[in-house]
Protein backbone atom coordinates (compact mmCIF):
# COMPACT_ATOMS: atom_id res chain seq x y z
CA UNK A 1 0.00 0.00 0.00
CA UNK A 2 1.23 3.49 -1.06
CA UNK A 3 0.63 6.11 1.41
CA UNK A 4 1.32 9.49 0.04
CA UNK A 5 1.51 11.01 3.56
CA UNK A 6 4.78 9.37 4.07
CA UNK A 7 8.10 11.23 2.91
CA UNK A 8 10.90 8.55 1.34
CA UNK A 9 12.72 9.24 4.90
CA UNK A 10 9.95 7.98 6.66
CA UNK A 11 9.74 5.21 3.97
CA UNK A 12 13.55 4.18 4.98
CA UNK A 13 13.23 3.66 8.32
CA UNK A 14 11.57 0.59 9.39
CA UNK A 15 14.95 -0.97 10.10
CA UNK A 16 14.69 1.20 13.45
CA UNK A 17 11.34 0.60 13.83
CA UNK A 18 11.48 -3.32 13.20
CA UNK A 19 14.23 -3.44 15.95
CA UNK A 20 11.61 -1.97 18.33
CA UNK A 21 8.76 -4.16 17.27
CA UNK A 22 10.91 -7.06 17.07
CA UNK A 23 12.76 -6.91 20.49
CA UNK A 24 9.29 -5.79 21.88
CA UNK A 25 7.82 -9.22 20.52
CA UNK A 26 10.79 -11.30 21.93
CA UNK A 27 10.52 -9.44 25.51
CA UNK A 28 6.76 -10.80 25.55
CA UNK A 29 6.16 -8.16 28.20
CA UNK A 30 3.13 -5.53 27.88
CA UNK A 31 5.80 -3.13 29.16
CA UNK A 32 7.48 -3.21 25.93
CA UNK A 33 4.39 -2.23 23.91
CA UNK A 34 3.95 0.75 25.83
CA UNK A 35 7.42 1.91 25.34
CA UNK A 36 6.20 1.57 21.63
CA UNK A 37 3.08 3.56 22.27
CA UNK A 38 5.53 6.45 23.75
CA UNK A 39 8.22 5.91 21.54
CA UNK A 40 4.75 6.33 18.83
CA UNK A 41 3.95 10.06 19.90
CA UNK A 42 7.10 11.10 18.37
CA UNK A 43 7.85 8.80 15.39
CA UNK A 44 8.10 9.99 11.71
CA UNK A 45 6.56 13.63 13.36
CA UNK A 46 10.18 15.39 12.75
CA UNK A 47 10.94 15.36 9.52
CA UNK A 48 7.94 16.67 8.33
CA UNK A 49 8.11 20.27 9.80
CA UNK A 50 10.44 22.82 10.73
CA UNK A 51 14.13 23.62 12.30
CA UNK A 52 12.88 22.32 15.88
CA UNK A 53 11.11 19.35 14.46
CA UNK A 54 14.25 18.53 12.50
CA UNK A 55 16.64 18.57 15.56
CA UNK A 56 13.61 16.73 17.67
CA UNK A 57 14.23 14.32 14.49
CA UNK A 58 17.29 13.62 15.03
CA UNK A 59 17.26 12.90 18.68
CA UNK A 60 14.03 10.75 17.71
CA UNK A 61 16.02 8.44 15.42
CA UNK A 62 18.68 8.06 18.00
CA UNK A 63 16.48 7.06 20.86
CA UNK A 64 14.65 4.74 18.22
CA UNK A 65 17.68 2.80 17.84
CA UNK A 66 19.44 3.14 21.82
CA UNK A 67 15.48 2.07 22.70
CA UNK A 68 15.81 -1.24 20.60
CA UNK A 69 18.92 -1.89 21.67
CA UNK A 70 18.18 -1.59 25.29
CA UNK A 71 14.49 -4.18 24.59
CA UNK A 72 16.66 -6.18 22.59
CA UNK A 73 19.42 -6.32 25.56
CA UNK A 74 16.55 -7.21 28.04
CA UNK A 75 14.72 -9.72 26.07
CA UNK A 76 17.68 -11.72 25.44
CA UNK A 77 18.35 -11.37 29.08
CA UNK A 78 14.77 -12.68 29.74
CA UNK A 79 15.26 -15.50 27.30
CA UNK A 80 18.98 -16.71 28.55
CA UNK A 81 17.65 -16.65 32.12
CA UNK A 82 14.57 -18.68 31.57
CA UNK A 83 16.95 -20.89 29.20
CA UNK A 84 19.50 -21.31 32.30
CA UNK A 85 16.99 -22.29 34.88
CA UNK A 86 15.05 -24.73 32.27
CA UNK A 87 18.60 -26.33 32.06
CA UNK A 88 19.29 -26.29 35.24
CA UNK A 89 15.54 -28.06 36.82
CA UNK A 90 16.29 -30.48 33.58
CA UNK A 91 20.13 -31.72 34.94
CA UNK A 92 18.47 -31.70 38.78
CA UNK A 93 15.94 -33.91 37.58
CA UNK A 94 18.16 -36.35 35.68
CA UNK A 95 20.27 -36.47 39.02
CA UNK A 96 17.34 -36.72 41.12
CA UNK A 97 15.97 -39.43 38.98
CA UNK A 98 19.67 -41.19 38.20
CA UNK A 99 19.87 -41.68 42.12
CA UNK A 100 16.03 -42.43 42.78
CA UNK A 101 16.43 -45.34 40.42
CA UNK A 102 19.58 -46.54 41.55
CA UNK A 103 17.91 -47.04 44.89
CA UNK A 104 14.98 -48.64 43.79
CA UNK A 105 16.98 -51.49 41.99
CA UNK A 106 18.75 -52.16 45.02
CA UNK A 107 15.46 -52.19 47.17
CA UNK A 108 14.32 -54.72 44.14
CA UNK A 109 17.29 -56.72 44.36
CA UNK A 110 16.84 -57.25 48.43
CA UNK A 111 12.96 -57.69 48.01
CA UNK A 112 13.70 -60.37 44.97
CA UNK A 113 15.88 -62.15 47.94
CA UNK A 114 12.07 -62.21 50.05
CA UNK A 115 10.43 -63.82 47.16
CA UNK A 116 8.55 -60.71 46.24
CA UNK A 117 8.94 -60.99 42.42
CA UNK A 118 6.75 -57.91 41.45
CA UNK A 119 10.08 -55.75 43.07
CA UNK A 120 10.21 -53.62 39.86
CA UNK A 121 6.75 -52.11 40.70
CA UNK A 122 8.82 -49.57 42.90
CA UNK A 123 11.02 -48.37 40.31
CA UNK A 124 8.39 -47.64 38.09
CA UNK A 125 6.61 -45.75 40.79
CA UNK A 126 9.54 -43.68 41.67
CA UNK A 127 10.45 -43.17 37.67
CA UNK A 128 6.39 -41.54 37.29
CA UNK A 129 7.20 -39.08 39.78
CA UNK A 130 9.34 -37.44 37.22
CA UNK A 131 6.75 -37.26 34.49
CA UNK A 132 6.22 -33.56 35.42
CA UNK A 133 4.05 -30.98 32.33
CA UNK A 134 6.51 -30.96 28.79
CA UNK A 135 5.57 -27.38 28.82
CA UNK A 136 8.29 -27.28 31.92
CA UNK A 137 10.62 -28.39 29.72
CA UNK A 138 10.05 -26.30 26.72
CA UNK A 139 12.75 -24.47 24.79
CA UNK A 140 11.90 -20.85 25.98
CA UNK A 141 13.06 -19.61 22.44
CA UNK A 142 9.79 -21.53 20.91
CA UNK A 143 7.73 -18.91 22.92
CA UNK A 144 9.45 -15.75 21.68
CA UNK A 145 8.73 -15.92 17.97
CA UNK A 146 9.83 -12.85 16.06
CA UNK A 147 7.56 -11.11 14.41
CA UNK A 148 7.28 -10.75 10.98
CA UNK A 149 9.21 -7.93 9.32
CA UNK A 150 6.06 -6.57 7.54
CA UNK A 151 4.16 -6.10 10.28
CA UNK A 152 6.76 -3.82 11.82
CA UNK A 153 6.49 -1.84 8.72
CA UNK A 154 2.79 -1.40 9.42
CA UNK A 155 3.60 0.13 12.64
CA UNK A 156 6.22 2.44 11.50
CA UNK A 157 3.64 3.90 9.32
CA UNK A 158 1.22 4.02 11.91
CA UNK A 159 4.06 6.03 13.51
CA UNK A 160 4.55 8.30 10.86
CA UNK A 161 0.58 8.89 10.30
CA UNK A 162 -0.05 9.95 14.11
CA UNK A 163 2.49 12.26 13.93
CA UNK A 164 1.53 13.35 10.60
CA UNK A 165 -2.57 13.76 12.08
CA UNK A 166 -0.65 16.85 14.46
CA UNK A 167 0.44 18.89 11.17
CA UNK A 168 -2.89 20.21 9.71
CA UNK A 169 -3.14 17.48 7.19
CA UNK A 170 -5.69 18.38 4.53
CA UNK A 171 -8.83 16.42 4.39
CA UNK A 172 -8.01 14.22 2.10
CA UNK A 173 -4.37 13.16 3.95
CA UNK A 174 -6.35 13.49 7.37
CA UNK A 175 -9.10 10.69 5.79
CA UNK A 176 -6.52 8.32 4.34
CA UNK A 177 -4.83 8.83 7.91
CA UNK A 178 -7.44 7.45 9.48
CA UNK A 179 -8.20 4.42 7.38
CA UNK A 180 -4.58 3.60 7.74
CA UNK A 181 -4.85 4.32 11.49
CA UNK A 182 -7.69 2.40 12.01
CA UNK A 183 -6.00 -0.71 9.62
CA UNK A 184 -3.16 -0.64 12.10
CA UNK A 185 -5.35 -0.55 15.26
CA UNK A 186 -6.08 -3.92 14.19
CA UNK A 187 -2.67 -5.07 13.76
CA UNK A 188 -1.93 -3.49 17.34
CA UNK A 189 -4.30 -5.58 18.89
CA UNK A 190 -2.66 -8.51 17.53
CA UNK A 191 0.44 -7.62 18.69
CA UNK A 192 -0.52 -7.18 22.28
CA UNK A 193 -2.26 -10.40 22.23
CA UNK A 194 0.74 -11.89 20.76
CA UNK A 195 2.35 -10.12 23.94
CA UNK A 196 -0.27 -11.42 26.28
CA UNK A 197 0.80 -14.81 25.03
CA UNK A 198 4.22 -14.44 24.95
CA UNK A 199 4.29 -12.97 28.97
CA UNK A 200 1.59 -15.73 29.30
CA UNK A 201 3.81 -18.83 29.02
CA UNK A 202 6.33 -17.97 31.85
CA UNK A 203 3.38 -17.79 33.89
CA UNK A 204 1.80 -20.50 32.51
CA UNK A 205 5.13 -22.64 33.57
CA UNK A 206 4.93 -20.87 36.84
CA UNK A 207 2.09 -22.28 37.62
CA UNK A 208 2.51 -25.90 36.75
CA UNK A 209 5.57 -26.30 38.34
CA UNK A 210 3.85 -24.85 41.23
CA UNK A 211 0.95 -26.81 40.96
CA UNK A 212 2.77 -30.30 40.21
CA UNK A 213 4.71 -29.28 43.20
CA UNK A 214 1.60 -28.92 45.33
CA UNK A 215 0.00 -32.54 43.96
CA UNK A 216 3.49 -34.50 44.47
CA UNK A 217 3.61 -32.89 48.19
CA UNK A 218 -0.10 -34.43 49.04
CA UNK A 219 0.94 -37.72 47.30
CA UNK A 220 3.78 -37.98 49.68
CA UNK A 221 2.18 -37.33 52.86
CA UNK A 222 -0.53 -40.03 51.70
CA UNK A 223 2.42 -42.17 51.08
CA UNK A 224 3.98 -41.47 54.93
CA UNK A 225 0.89 -41.69 56.21
CA UNK A 226 0.41 -44.99 54.65
CA UNK A 227 4.30 -46.08 56.26
CA UNK A 228 3.21 -44.53 59.73
CA UNK A 229 0.45 -47.11 59.65
CA UNK A 230 2.70 -50.04 58.80
CA UNK A 231 5.13 -49.16 61.27
CA UNK A 232 1.94 -49.30 64.03
CA UNK A 233 1.28 -52.75 63.05
CA UNK A 234 4.83 -53.41 63.24
CA UNK A 235 4.68 -52.10 66.50
CA UNK A 236 1.62 -54.43 67.28
CA UNK A 237 3.33 -57.75 65.52
CA UNK A 238 6.66 -57.13 67.95
CA UNK A 239 4.59 -57.30 70.89
CA UNK A 240 2.58 -60.37 69.81
CA UNK A 241 4.61 -63.81 71.64
CA UNK A 242 6.31 -66.37 69.38
CA UNK B 1 -4.41 -59.42 69.72
CA UNK B 2 -4.60 -62.84 68.59
CA UNK B 3 -3.69 -63.91 65.34
CA UNK B 4 -7.15 -63.65 63.90
CA UNK B 5 -7.05 -59.86 65.15
CA UNK B 6 -3.54 -59.46 63.36
CA UNK B 7 -4.91 -60.35 60.18
CA UNK B 8 -7.76 -58.26 60.22
CA UNK B 9 -5.91 -55.82 60.92
CA UNK B 10 -3.21 -56.49 58.34
CA UNK B 11 -6.23 -56.09 55.86
CA UNK B 12 -6.65 -52.46 57.06
CA UNK B 13 -3.08 -51.05 56.80
CA UNK B 14 -2.67 -50.70 53.15
CA UNK B 15 0.08 -52.83 52.15
CA UNK B 16 1.90 -53.05 48.07
CA UNK B 17 -0.60 -56.42 46.92
CA UNK B 18 2.58 -58.49 47.05
CA UNK B 19 3.45 -57.87 50.69
CA UNK B 20 0.32 -57.95 51.92
CA UNK B 21 -0.14 -61.24 50.47
CA UNK B 22 2.62 -62.88 51.65
CA UNK B 23 1.73 -61.51 54.84
CA UNK B 24 -1.56 -63.06 55.14
CA UNK B 25 0.33 -66.55 53.58
CA UNK B 26 2.31 -66.25 57.21
CA UNK B 27 -0.61 -65.38 59.19
CA UNK B 28 -2.42 -68.22 57.63
CA UNK B 29 -0.15 -70.58 57.88
CA UNK B 30 0.51 -69.40 62.04
CA UNK B 31 -3.22 -69.66 62.29
CA UNK B 32 -3.36 -73.26 61.04
CA UNK B 33 -0.52 -74.23 63.27
CA UNK B 34 -1.89 -72.62 66.11
CA UNK B 35 0.68 -70.14 66.83
CA UNK B 36 3.69 -68.01 64.85
CA UNK B 37 6.71 -68.85 65.56
CA UNK B 38 10.03 -66.73 65.46
CA UNK B 39 11.06 -67.55 62.56
CA UNK B 40 7.25 -66.47 60.43
CA UNK B 41 7.52 -63.44 62.90
CA UNK B 42 10.61 -62.60 61.32
CA UNK B 43 9.92 -62.52 58.37
CA UNK B 44 6.82 -60.60 58.61
CA UNK B 45 9.03 -58.33 60.01
CA UNK B 46 11.50 -57.98 57.60
CA UNK B 47 8.68 -58.04 55.15
CA UNK B 48 7.02 -54.74 56.60
CA UNK B 49 10.38 -53.32 56.92
CA UNK B 50 10.63 -53.52 53.16
CA UNK B 51 7.40 -51.93 52.88
CA UNK B 52 8.11 -49.23 54.51
CA UNK B 53 11.47 -48.41 53.23
CA UNK B 54 9.75 -48.37 49.46
CA UNK B 55 7.18 -46.14 50.65
CA UNK B 56 9.97 -43.94 52.45
CA UNK B 57 11.90 -44.27 48.93
CA UNK B 58 8.97 -42.87 47.02
CA UNK B 59 8.11 -40.16 49.51
CA UNK B 60 11.49 -38.76 49.23
CA UNK B 61 11.86 -38.47 46.06
CA UNK B 62 8.24 -36.86 45.24
CA UNK B 63 8.97 -34.13 48.25
CA UNK B 64 12.62 -33.52 46.23
CA UNK B 65 10.90 -33.08 43.18
CA UNK B 66 8.59 -31.16 44.64
CA UNK B 67 11.32 -28.90 46.06
CA UNK B 68 13.04 -28.60 42.53
CA UNK B 69 9.87 -27.46 41.27
CA UNK B 70 8.73 -24.85 43.75
CA UNK B 71 12.51 -23.83 43.38
CA UNK B 72 12.16 -23.65 39.41
CA UNK B 73 9.06 -21.52 40.31
CA UNK B 74 10.16 -19.03 42.95
CA UNK B 75 13.14 -18.69 40.16
CA UNK B 76 10.90 -17.76 36.93
CA UNK B 77 8.87 -15.36 39.02
CA UNK B 78 12.09 -13.58 40.33
CA UNK B 79 13.44 -13.59 36.09
CA UNK B 80 10.15 -12.11 35.68
CA UNK B 81 10.70 -9.70 38.16
CA UNK B 82 13.91 -8.40 37.74
CA UNK B 83 13.00 -8.10 33.67
CA UNK B 84 9.64 -6.31 34.43
CA UNK B 85 12.23 -3.99 36.22
CA UNK B 86 14.71 -3.16 33.44
CA UNK B 87 11.52 -2.79 31.26
CA UNK B 88 10.23 -0.50 33.20
CA UNK B 89 13.51 1.50 33.74
CA UNK B 90 13.37 1.62 29.71
CA UNK B 91 9.91 2.75 29.66
CA UNK B 92 10.72 5.60 32.22
CA UNK B 93 13.69 6.66 30.57
CA UNK B 94 11.82 6.37 27.06
CA UNK B 95 9.00 8.66 28.50
CA UNK B 96 11.40 11.26 29.88
CA UNK B 97 13.09 11.59 26.33
CA UNK B 98 10.46 11.56 24.44
CA UNK B 99 8.74 14.25 26.69
CA UNK B 100 12.05 16.10 25.73
CA UNK B 101 11.50 15.80 22.41
CA UNK B 102 7.89 16.80 22.41
CA UNK B 103 8.70 20.09 24.07
CA UNK B 104 11.65 20.70 21.59
CA UNK B 105 8.47 20.07 18.65
CA UNK B 106 6.52 22.61 20.35
CA UNK B 107 8.80 25.80 20.53
CA UNK B 108 8.37 27.18 17.25
CA UNK B 109 11.04 27.55 14.75
CA UNK B 110 13.66 30.40 14.80
CA UNK B 111 12.53 32.96 12.10
CA UNK B 112 14.97 32.95 9.44
CA UNK B 113 17.32 35.76 9.86
CA UNK B 114 17.57 38.00 6.64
Amino acid sequence: MKIDTMDSETQSRPSAMERITVAADVAGAPRAERVMQILGRILGAPEAAGMAVTIAGENARELQLRTGDRLNESARWLENEITSETNRLGEQMTKLKDGAVATAKGWAEKALKFGLTKATAVEDRVAAVFQIPAVLLEKVAGGFEARAAGAAGELARVAAGQAAAEMNLNEAQTAQLMRILEAQAAKRGEVSAKHEAAAGKIRGRIESAMGTAVELNAKADNVRAGVDKKRVFRGLLARMGA
Amino acid sequence: MNLQELKQKLSEVGFSDEVAAKLNEIADAAIAKGGLDAAAKQQMMDLIDLDVEAGLLEADTMEKMALALSSFAATNEKILEMSDEKEAKIEADVEEAVGQIEDTMKTPPAAPTL
